[in-house]
């Protein structure tokens, strides 16, 4: 809310520095935004939390001030003379909704002069207005705009000749339909408040009025209203029209249940003082039973003093509270009763006592308390692993990225990524309307991006969740990563990435979960290159898959270079048991060599699998050391030579428990794959 | 042959060694059983009692001259053959190296930590949460009611009539009082959800949400531990303050500012559980107290790092992210 420190200081009788004055608000809650100087003024804007309508208005605002500096505001009064009563009726069918309906008719008045010209209000009214950011529209409603921003009742007022029959104040039928004053026609729900005449609506109640019951120049008589509209009734139904006013603003926060006549008296002085007329009594149409009840609450000085830490004393609060308006009905020993103002609406309970006293002593003035508690807590949670495994990457030389969890569901649909596809209802822009299933649509995004920069060489990761609602929502932590490699290598590096060391680095990650029994199998995965990849598994789960990104996609998405590809489920991969140190052995190890010369079309895996069968159970290592073509080998042949090393833990083994070993595998290998021991 | 004749034999043959072979084969020439010095002292015995000591020590004189010598000239050999390793050996070091990139945490991931890493130092566990949430936990267990006007400081994505995505990191709390119950000290790192942009705002952000719950804290112990944290996190004692501020679901609530260059910087929002929210969580507000806080991760990268536009962080140009 933007409001003229000037105001502001003839509320409170002095005059304080702009600076003083803006740190005061601030450190009582009500944050200082900007100050803007104006000639010899300043526009102080102040960002109002939610729950205190009650300092939407230059009055609100001081009784703070006064409060802090522990002072009361002077009342103010105005009374003017009235005659008769306004013989408009009005009936309130939604009292629920309007709980206080106060109206009254000021008649004979003009908005111009002799000479057809608008009469001007005073300078000093239309300043403060122009700062509050509220348009002049004309005499009429800038006075009663001003009656708001000065004591913070909205109020209306409708051109009495423009109405017929009785008013009534109801909830809108389905569909209804209102001309609004900024010439929009909206169509209501029955939730919608709505003050109509005989001819229908004429206000959108607590929000805007309608265009064919407002003033203009020639207007004559005018019916004010002053209502209290229950918050609950108010609250959304402007933004759903996306329409905010300052009315509904005050209204859905709450506006003081007992200001309503003395907004009347106010503007009713104003308009007679500066546009002439005179006016009826105000007529008030209350029911009692809806309005908010001003609320009883029990604050104990022991809580008080032990939730702040401070020592006060029962006549200090006391006297703090008072300061606030809070009436206090009764002290008991440790118990103060207390009745909340009816601009408060939000004191509820004695925390927020608590809080009004920590205010005015200042937050500042509370002392800090080094906390002791026992609890502490030591177990390694997926965080810590997750920084492991994500710093295990960046000293391999990937770089991290994060990227929106929302993207184009068009292209997970292009990736056939879109099953289970979660939309957003209501996205910023449509093409961050998903969430997203993969890691991989961000990351390519990424590498087109840098790739269009010149970069050519690129490993770069994400670990983030991933979304799917299947039958219900799922969320899953995934960590994928993409390597690119198309540079020209120094003089002294050849090898480029390719999937062997693609292999390496997700067994490395699958090693994070310390558990032996990881396999792989053919991947499914439709993004990968279905002979250049591979799916990881832990037991039986799959827990990731790794390779070389399938042409299609490449196709898909417009890329012309290969580049790879892992993605792995990290919950799986943390999901495991502890680490148990094994002693090594004390007995020396044994060495074989063994050449076999196979089909080519045989798989490294199947011979590996036949030789580790009949090994032994102290075989302990087995590498691959050799992988040769060509030669003196015939063109479909190819030479496997591997190093097998056993040693027991037990004793020193014997050469003729190798040899057997030998036998057999040597037998095996070559009745099951014709394998011949190449010499 | 007399010994000085087999003297200037044996320099000669020194001469002519040339590696460490050639001095091997000298020393069994002349040393070795059947040696040529060797066979002298063995017939020294065919000598005359008198003739005896004067040709031993004429004998010992050759074999010492001998090996001092050879040693001086192994000595030389030594080092000559080390020089022709070395020679061979030699390659051009001035040839360029090739840096491989190196790689490195995006920027918001080194503060999370950073704030992690202190919180686990107190006692603190981490917790995860939801990001696709319910409306109960996102709003109604924090005290946040259907059309609260607090909803429309949440620009909310929503996913379907109850699921949004969260716009804070506070639904975790609820969640860890109903897992973990009173007492407890968590903190919970993650992404959360507002539709807004603009150079200070991204639609995704993310935030750390603290909480503690135990019997008899304070407000006095929330401001001494949030001051301790923020000392800690820009590495200096700072000048910080707290004033009234609103969330619903803590009372006292404060906002927390520190002096920068230019004036009082917004830091991180807090406050004394609401009893609205125990309660929800099944904890006994008589008994039970705490202090919640949340702070914004991209702020206080934006701090740490110096930089304007908040955006940059979600492009990922390696260009940018790859300076941290």
């Amino acid at each position: 809310m933007k409001i003229l420190k000037s105001h502001l200081d003839e509320k409170l009788g002095i005059k304080k520095s702009v600076d003083k004055l803006s740190n005061q608000l601030t450190m009582l809650g009500l944050e200082v935004d900007s100050i803007a100087k104006l000639k010899s003024d300043f526009c102080i804007d102040i960002d109002l939390t939610p729950n205190r309508g009650d300092c939407f208005s230059a009055l609100g605002v001081a009784r703070e001030i006064a409060a802090s500096d522990q002072t009361s505001l002077k009342k103010e009064k105005y009374s003017v003379k009235k005659q008769g009563n306004s013989k408009t009726k009005v009936l309130v069918q939604a009292k629920e909704a309007c709980p206080k309906y106060s109206y009254l008719e000021i008649s004979n008045l003009s908005l111009t002069n002799s000479k057809g010209k608008v009469k001007e209000l005073p300078e000093q009214i239309n300043s403060r207005l122009e700062a509050a950011g509220i348009n002049l529209i004309n005499p009429v409603v800038d006075i009663l705009n001003y009656v708001m921003l000065d004591i913070g009742q909205p109020m209306h007022a409708f051109d009495k000749n423009k109405i017929s029959g009785d008013i009534k104040v109801r909830f809108a039928k389905n569909n209804e339909k209102v001309n609004l004053l900024d010439d929009q026609t909206i169509s209501l729900s029955k939730d919608c408040l709505l003050i109509t005449d005989a001819k229908g609506p004429i206000a959108f109640a607590g929000i805007m009025g309608s265009k064919d019951s407002s003033v203009e120049m020639d207007t004559s008589a005018v019916i004010l209203e002053s209502a209290f509209f229950a918050p609950k009734f108010i609250r959304g139904k402007a933004r759903k029209f996306g329409i905010q006013t300052d009315a509904s603003q005050r209204f859905e926060r709450g506006v003081d249940f007992n200001l309503q006549l003395k907004a009347l008296e106010m503007a009713s002085v104003l308009i007679i003082k500066y546009l002439g007329g005179s006016c009826t009594k105000a007529k008030e149409i209350v029911s009692n039973s809806d309005l908010p009840k001003q609320k009883k609450i029990n604050l104990s000085v022991n809580f008080l003093n032990q939730k702040i830490g401070t020592q006060l004393s029962i006549k200090k609060i006391k006297q703090l509270l008072q300061y606030l308006d809070i009436e206090i009905i009764d002290v008991q020993s440790d118990l103060i009763k207390i009745l909340t103002p009816s601009h408060r609406f939000d004191l509820e309970i004695q925390e927020d006592l608590v809080e009004e006293i920590a205010r005015l002593v200042g937050y500042d003035n509370l002392p800090n308390r080094e906390l002791k508690t026992a609890q502490q807590n030591f177990s390694k949670t997926d965080y810590s692993k997750t920084l492991e495994l994500k710093k295990f990457l960046t000293h391999n030389n990937f770089q991290e990225v994060i990227n929106y969890s929302f993207i184009d569901d068009g292209l997970q649909k292009k990736l056939e990524l879109s099953k289970g596809i979660i939309k957003i209802q209501n996205p910023i822009t449509e093409n961050l309307n998903s969430m997203r299933t993969s890691l991989f649509p961000g990351l390519i995004t990424n590498l087109i991006s840098n790739a269009k920069r010149g970069n050519d060489y690129l490993k770069i990761y994400e670990e983030g969740k991933v979304f799917s609602k299947i039958k219900s929502i799922k969320e899953l932590n995934h960590l994928a990563g993409l390597i690119f490699d198309q540079e020209k290598k120094s003089w002294n590096r050849s090898s480029t990435f390719d999937f062997y060391s693609l292999k390496e680095l997700a067994l490395n990650i699958a090693k994070f979960s310390n558990v032996a029994d990881i396999s792989l199998k053919k991947s499914s995965s439709n993004l990968l290159h279905p002979k250049i990849s591979a799916d990881i598994f832990k037991a039986n789960k799959k827990i990731g898959s790794f390779g070389k990104v399938h042409p299609l996609i490449l196709k898909t998405i417009n890329f012309k270079k290969p580049f790879f590809y892992f993605e792995f489920q990290t919950n799986e991969l943390f999901n495991s048991k502890s680490i148990k140190l094994v002693e090594p052995s004390k007995f020396p190890s044994m060495q074989r060599d063994l050449a076999f010369i196979v089909s080519e079309k045989l798989d490294y895996i199947e011979l590996f699998n036949e030789i580790t069968k009949h090994a032994g159970k102290d075989l302990i290592d087995i590498k691959l050391f050799d992988l040769f073509k060509g030669g003196d080998l015939q063109k479909n042949q190819k030479s496997l030579a591997f190093r097998l090393t056993w040693q027991s833990a037990k004793g020193t083994l014997e050469d003729s428990y190798i040899d057997s070993a030998i036998d057999k595998i040597v037998k095996n290998s070559k009745s099951k794959f014709g394998a011949k021991l190449r010499s | 042959m007399d010994l000085q004749q087999l003297k200037k034999q044996l320099s000669k043959d020194l001469n002519k060694a040339s590696n460490s072979k050639d001095l091997q084969d000298l020393k069994i020439k002349y040393l070795g059983k059947k040696g040529r010095i060797s066979l002298l002292s063995k017939d020294l015995g065919k000598l005359s009692q008198s003739e005896r000591p004067k040709a031993g020590k004429a004998i010992n004189l050759l074999k010492k001259f001998f090996e001092e010598q050879s040693q001086i000239l192994s000595k030389e050999i030594e080092q000559q053959e080390i020089n022709a390793i070395l020679e061979t050996e030699s390659i051009d070091t001035s040839l360029p190296v090739e840096f491989e990139k190196l790689g490195n945490l995006h920027p918001i991931t080194k503060t999370i930590d950073k704030i992690c890493q202190y919180f686990i130092s107190r006692g603190y566990s981490i917790e995860d949460g939801p990001e696709i949430e319910s409306e109960y936990f996102n709003f109604d267990a924090l005290n946040i009611p259907k059309d609260h006007p607090a909803r429309d400081m949440h620009d909310t994505f929503y996913v379907d009539a109850e699921m949004l995505l969260r716009t804070h990191t506070s639904p975790v709390q609820i969640r860890s009082i109903l897992k973990s119950k009173a007492p407890l000290k968590i903190i919970c790192p993650g992404k959360v959800y507002r539709s807004d942009a603009d150079q200070t705002h991204t639609p995704m952000f993310h935030q750390i949400e603290g909480l503690l719950i135990d019997e008899k804290v304070n407000f006095g112990n929330l401001k001494h531990e949030l001051t301790e944290f923020l000392n800690y996190f820009f590495g200096k004692k700072l000048k910080v303050r707290f004033r009234p501020s609103y969330f619903p679901f803590t009372e006292p609530s404060a906002e927390v500012d520190i002096m920068d260059k230019k004036g009082w910087l917004e830091i991180m929002g807090c406050g004394m559980v609401h009893p609205n929210v125990l309660k929800e969580a099944g904890v006994d507000p008589k008994k039970y107290s705490g202090f919640a806080f949340g702070l914004g991760i991209e702020r206080m990268t934006k701090l740490d790092y110096q930089m304007d536009d908040l955006r940059l962080l979600f492009e990922n140009d390696l260009r940018l992210i790859s300076q941290s």
